[in-house]
C-alpha cells in the first residue's frame, strides 16, 4: 500500500490495577478506513480505545503505538485530541453547571489553535453548533443545557457525535456508541457518522453487537478475546459472529 | 487577644447607650437576653467548629463605623442590577445618595423604622424578635439590644411588588477596626408577593465587623423570593442572623450565594407555622486563603403538610475552613411534611477543612424526608473528559470548578443578579479573563 498508516498498534499490553487486559494488540489503520472491533463482555474492547486516548488508570505494560508517524504514548490526553484522536465515549460524564455551549467551544478552541486556525468568534461558533444540532435532531436548547446533564441514552450518544462533527479529528474512536440506543436513535447516530467518513479519516468501531455494522459498514472487523485479536476479517465476519456468536471464536 | 469575657462585657458597654427609638420594645429585652448569655467558645455545640479568633483579636466593638464613603466606587459596586429600588447602607447607615426608593415609600412599602407610623410602630414591636428562639442568638441579642435604626419592609394585603427591591450593606474602613450593625424585617401580608436581593459588600481592605439581622413573616399564601449576595473583603468579619416565618400556604425561597470574610457565620431558622407552607434553600459557599465560613440552617417543621427543599454547596480550598450544619425538626404534629436537605462539598486542598452535619430529628411517624452530605474532589473522569477533547487540564479544572458553584448561581430567578455573582465569582477565581470568556456563551 502506498499511503502511510494513520495509526500502528503493536504488541500493546495494558493493564489495570495490575491486572493484564490487553494481551498483545496489533492493528493498522490506514486513512479512509474502518476497523470494527468486536468481542463479548470483558474481551478488552473498551480498554484498548480508553488506551488510546490516554486515559490515566490505564498501565501501558509494553508494545507501541505510533498515530501519524509519533509515539503516541508521549502525548498528554489533550494533545492527542489536538493531534486528531476522538473518543466517543460509551459513558458520557455529566458536568452540571458548564453548558454544553461552553465546553464545546472551548474544546473546539484549544483544537483550532493547535491546528493554527484562529478561534472562532461567537456568532460563528453558534451557528455552526446550530447547524450541526439539527443534523443530529438535536433541538437547539440542547446547547444551552449542562453537559450531558439529564440527557437520555440517545442524546449523550449524539452529543459525542456533535462534538466529533466540530472537531473533525482524523481518527475517531467510537466506543460502543450503539449500546442503551433504540432503533431510531441508533440511525440519526449512525447517518451522523457516516457523514463524517472521508478519504482521509479513519474510524475504530467497538461494538459487541452487528446491528450498529448495519448501519457504519466496516472494510475489517476485527474479533477481540482475552485481550488479543483472535480472528480478523472483512464485513462478513459480522455477520458470520452474529449467527454463531462468540462461543465459535472461543 | 481578648477573653470571650471581656469581649462580653465590652458589648455590655455598647448596648447601655440610649436607643433613639423609644417607641420600640425590644432593646431592653435584648439586653436582659445578652447579659444572661456567654460569649460563644469551642465549647458551645452551635459554635464547636467556628473560633470567634478574629472577634477577639480586633477591637471591633469599641467604636461605630462612620458611614462616609468615596461615592463614585461605591456606586459602582452597588449599581448592577438595573431597574430596582434600592436602599444602600454604609456600614450599617443609610446613605441617601446611593440609595432610591422614593416609589415604594410612599406606597408605604418601604419605610425607616425612624419614619414609622404607629400602626408600623405596632407591627414592628409585635414582629421584630419572633422568628427564633432568643436564647440561641447571642449576636442577635447583640443587634436588638441597640437599635438606632432599620428597615421595614411591608407588602399590603394581596399586593405584587413588581420592582425588586436591593438592599447593599457596603462596609468600608480605612484601618480602624469598627463595629457596623443592621436589621430589616419583611413582613408579607396575607397574597402579596415580593423580591428582595441583599447584597453584602465592600470596598477595600474593610476591618468591620457586620452584625446584621433579617427577619420575615409571611403571612397566608404570602411569596418572597429572597436572594443574597455575600461577596465581601476577606478582612473583615459578618455574623448574619436570617429568621423566617411561615403562615399557611406561604411561599419562601432563598438563593444565597457567600464568599470573603475572615469570618463569617450565617444562621438561618425557618419556622413552619402554618400548613401547606413551602421552603427552598439554595446556597452556595466559597473559601480559600485563610477564610472561614459557617452555615447554620435549622427547620422547624411545626405544623403538618409543608415542604422544604434544602441545597448547599461549599467550595474549600487553601487553608480555609468551612462549616456546614443543617437541620430538619419534625415535630410531632407535623404529619405530611416532606422535606429534603443535602450539603455538596468540593474540598480542594489538604490544608483545608469542612465540617459538615445534616441532622434529621423526626418525631411525626408519617412523613418523606431525606438528608444527605458529600465531600470530594475533583472527578477524574470529568477531567479526563475535558482532556480527550483537547481542553488542557488546568482550563479543565477551573472549568469545572466554575460548574460546580455555577449549578447553583444559574439557579437565581433574576438574571442581572446572575451577571453581578459571575463577575464577582471570576473575581474570586482570581483568573478573570479566562473564566469570563466562559461566562458569556449560554
Amino acid at each position: 500500500m502506498s499511503k502511510t498508516p494513520l495509526l500502528e498498534v503493536k504488541d500493546l499490553v495494558a493493564a489495570v490495577d495490575g491486572k493484564t487486559i490487553l494481551n498483545g494488540i496489533s492493528l493498522t489503520v490506514y486513512p479512509g478506513e474502518v476497523h470494527a472491533i468486536m468481542g463479548p463482555n470483558g474481551s478488552g474492547k473498551s480498554t484498548l480505545s480508553n488506551v488510546l486516548a490516554g486515559r490515566e488508570d490505564y498501565e501501558v505494560v509494553s508494545g507501541s503505538v505510533t498515530f501519524k508517524g509519533n509515539n503516541l504514548f508521549e502525548l498528554e490526553p489533550e494533545e492527542r485530541a489536538r493531534e486528531g484522536i476522538f473518543l466517543a465515549f460509551q459513558y458520557p460524564v455529566e458536568i452540571p453547571g458548564v453548558s454544553n455551549m461552553q465546553f464545546l467551544k472551548a474544546s473546539v478552541d484549544a483544537v483550532r489553535k493547535h491546528r493554527g486556525l484562529e478561534e472562532l468568534d461567537a456568532p460563528t461558533f453558534m451557528k455552526l453548533a446550530r447547524e450541526h444540532c439539527k443534523e443530529l435532531k438535536l433541538k437547539p436548547e440542547f446547547l444551552k443545557r449542562g453537559v450531558n446533564e439529564g440527557f437520555s441514552g440517545g442524546e449523550k450518544k449524539r452529543n459525542e457525535i456533535l462534538q466529533m462533527a466540530l472537531l473533525e479529528p482524523s481518527l475517531a474512536l467510537l466506543d460502543e456508541t450503539d449500546s442503551g440506543l433504540d432503533i431510531d436513535a441508533l440511525q440519526v447516530a449512525a447517518e451522523g457518522v457516516n457523514a463524517l467518513r472521508n478519504e482521509e479519516r479513519g474510524l475504530i468501531v467497538v461494538t459487541h453487537y452487528q446491528r450498529l455494522l448495519n448501519y457504519i459498514v466496516p472494510d475489517y472487523v476485527h474479533v477481540l478475546a482475552d485481550g488479543k485479536i483472535v480472528k480478523s476479517g472483512g464485513r462478513e465476519l459480522a455477520l458470520e459472529l452474529e449467527e454463531k456468536g462468540y462461543s465459535w471464536i472461543q | 487577644m481578648m477573653t470571650p469575657n471581656e469581649l462580653k462585657q465590652q458589648a455590655q458597654q455598647r448596648l447601655q447607650q440610649q436607643t433613639s427609638l423609644e417607641w420600640l420594645s425590644l432593646p431592653a429585652k435584648a439586653q436582659a437576653t445578652f447579659a444572661e448569655l456567654d460569649m460563644p467558645t469551642r465549647k458551645t455545640e452551635a459554635w464547636k467548629y467556628t473560633p470567634l479568633t478574629a472577634l477577639l483579636n480586633n477591637t471591633y466593638l469599641e467604636q461605630t463605623a462612620e458611614g462616609a464613603v468615596d461615592e463614585s466606587a461605591a456606586a459602582d459596586r452597588v449599581g448592577q442590577l438595573g431597574d430596582v429600588s434600592r436602599l444602600v447602607f454604609v456600614n450599617g447607615r443609610l446613605h441617601p445618595n446611593l440609595s432610591s426608593y422614593s416609589d415604594l415609600e410612599n406606597q408605604g412599602v418601604i419605610t425607616l423604622f425612624s419614619n414609622a407610623n404607629d400602626a408600623q410602630r405596632e407591627l414592628i414591636n409585635a414582629e421584630l424578635g419572633t422568628a427564633f428562639e432568643p436564647q440561641q442568638h447571642v449576636f442577635a441579642a447583640l443587634n436588638y439590644g441597640s437599635i438606632d435604626e432599620g428597615v421595614l419592609i411591608q407588602a399590603p394585603t394581596d399586593f405584587k411588588v413588581q420592582q425588586p427591591i436591593q438592599l447593599v450593606y457596603l462596609s468600608t474602613s480605612e484601618g480602624q477596626s469598627a463595629l457596623a450593625q443592621s436589621r430589616v424585617l419583611v413582613y408579607g401580608a396575607a397574597g402579596s408577593s415580593l423580591e428582595l436581593i441583599e447584597q453584602y459588600d465592600s470596598l477595600g481592605d474593610t476591618n468591620v465587623f457586620h452584625n446584621h439581622m433579617t427577619e420575615i413573616s409571611l403571612q397566608a399564601n404570602a411569596r418572597l423570593t429572597h436572594m443574597r449576595l455575600q461577596m465581601e473583603h476577606e478582612s473583615l468579619s459578618h455574623v448574619n442572623g436570617l429568621h423566617v416565618k411561615l403562615a399557611d400556604g406561604s411561599h419562601y425561597e432563598q438563593h444565597a450565594l457567600a464568599f470573603g470574610s475572615a469570618l463569617k457565620r450565617n444562621d438561618i431558622n425557618v419556622n413552619f407555622n402554618g400548613s401547606n407552607a413551602y421552603c427552598r434553600l439554595n446556597g452556595v459557599f466559597l473559601s480559600k486563603h485563610k477564610q472561614h465560613i459557617d452555615n447554620h440552617l435549622n427547620l422547624e417543621h411545626g405544623v403538618p403538610h409543608c415542604n422544604s427543599d434544602t441545597v448547599y454547596k461549599g467550595f474549600i480550598t487553601d487553608s480555609s475552613r468551612a462549616v456546614f450544619n443543617g437541620r430538619i425538626h419534625i415535630h410531632k404534629h407535623a404529619q405530611k411534611t416532606e422535606a429534603h436537605l443535602n450539603n455538596k462539598n468540593l474540598l480542594l486542598s489538604k490544608q483545608a477543612e469542612l465540617d459538615t452535619k445534616p441532622e434529621l430529628e423526626i418525631y411525626a411517624d408519617d412523613v418523606k424526608c431525606s438528608h444527605g452530605a458529600s465531600i470530594g474532589k475533583l472527578d477524574d473522569k470529568s477531567l479526563f473528559y475535558f482532556q480527550s477533547r483537547g481542553i488542557d487540564r488546568a482550563t479543565a479544572e477551573a472549568m469545572l470548578c466554575l460548574g460546580f458553584v455555577n449549578e447553583m448561581v444559574e439557579q437565581f430567578p433574576n438574571e442581572a443578579v446572575i451577571d453581578l455573582a459571575r463577575q464577582r465569582l471570576a473575581e474570586f477565581f482570581n483568573d478573570v479573563d479566562k473564566l469570563n470568556h466562559l461566562w458569556t456563551l449560554e
